[in-house]
């Protein structure tokens, strides 16, 4: 019976956690399922495998955070500058 | 002009009354912001060049509209995002939408082979990877993990900024970073856990 049921917790619980993964890293997830969260990845190597992967992919992108674009900002000032003094679209 | 910077607050405080230098010093301080969310919104380098213009000379013209309260910033993205809504809506659809009988990136989890190569050639490839993989994403959730992971806003400012709901916003953020960890898995440092 036990095996049963963990077996039913087990695949009712990986359903669910790949759909709470962000609200689980955003720190947005009730205790309760931070405690489902670590326990079923804790169990599931695929979902551990997912979790820690979005998790560095967050964390690399994070790092991008505030890197401008490829373009001149000397040039774009320019470009602005002279179309402020063009007349405004009738 | 004075020796001493003046505070984006002040720009924006002369720039309302009309002074352009100020403006000018605005744009200066905020074109790779812009010219970088624009690129990653799905724009490529032209059409963010000429969209990043057309930003700012929209700036302008709403800055009597724009509230001091909300942060320039946030609202020059809102501008930015806009903006590059109306230039994709220009072309031709480039990708079918995902299909619903196909792969769902929140339920199938996807088998890749784990790489550990050095961790700075990772981040190297990662970046170059990104551009790529975030132009494969539907544009809704693209816009979503770029305005909120890259670009940094709360979910509350994003939301509002691509105009709907905080829910709903989570939603695509979700499905976004999730397809989007499928398509950088090869590139990721992840770190190498306890069991």
């Amino acid at each position: 019976m036990s095996t049963f049921w963990h077996r039913t917790r087990f695949r009712l619980d990986h359903r669910w956690a790949p759909r709470r993964m962000s609200d689980y890293l955003d720190g947005e997830l009730a205790s309760t399922g931070r405690t489902r969260m670590d326990r079923h990845v804790g169990e599931c190597e695929e979902c551990r495998r997912v979790l820690a992967g979005l998790a560095a992919m967050l964390a690399q992108l994070h790092r991008l955070s505030g890197h401008g674009g490829e373009g001149d900002a000397v040039e774009l000032v320019s470009a602005v500058r002279a179309r402020l003094r063009e007349p405004p679209p009738s | 002009m004075s020796g001493a910077p003046s505070t984006e607050h002040e720009l924006i405080r002369r720039a309302r009354s009309g002074d352009e230098d100020a403006f000018a010093e605005l744009v200066e301080l905020h074109a790779g912001r812009v010219q970088g969310a624009l690129r990653r919104f799905g724009l490529d380098a032209a059409e963010a060049d000429e969209v990043a213009q057309e930003v700012f000379l929209r700036a302008w013209r709403g800055l009597p509209r724009f509230e001091q309260r909300a942060q320039f910033s946030t609202w020059l993205y809102r501008i930015a995002f806009n903006e590059a809504q109306r230039q994709l809506s220009r072309r031709p659809p480039p990708r079918a939408e995902p299909d619903p009988d196909g792969v769902d990136p929140i339920v199938s989890l996807p088998e890749s082979p784990h790489l550990g190569p050095e961790a700075r050639t990772l981040d190297r490839e990662f970046e170059r990877q990104l551009d790529g993989a975030l132009a494969q994403l539907p544009d809704d959730w693209r816009a979503a993990v770029v305005l909120r992971d890259i670009e940094g806003l709360s979910t509350e400012q994003a939301a509002e900024i691509v105009g709907v709901r905080q829910a709903a916003f989570k939603s695509r953020l979700h499905r976004g970073r999730m397809q989007l960890r499928a398509l950088l898995e090869p590139y990721l440092r992840v770190e190498e856990g306890t069991d």
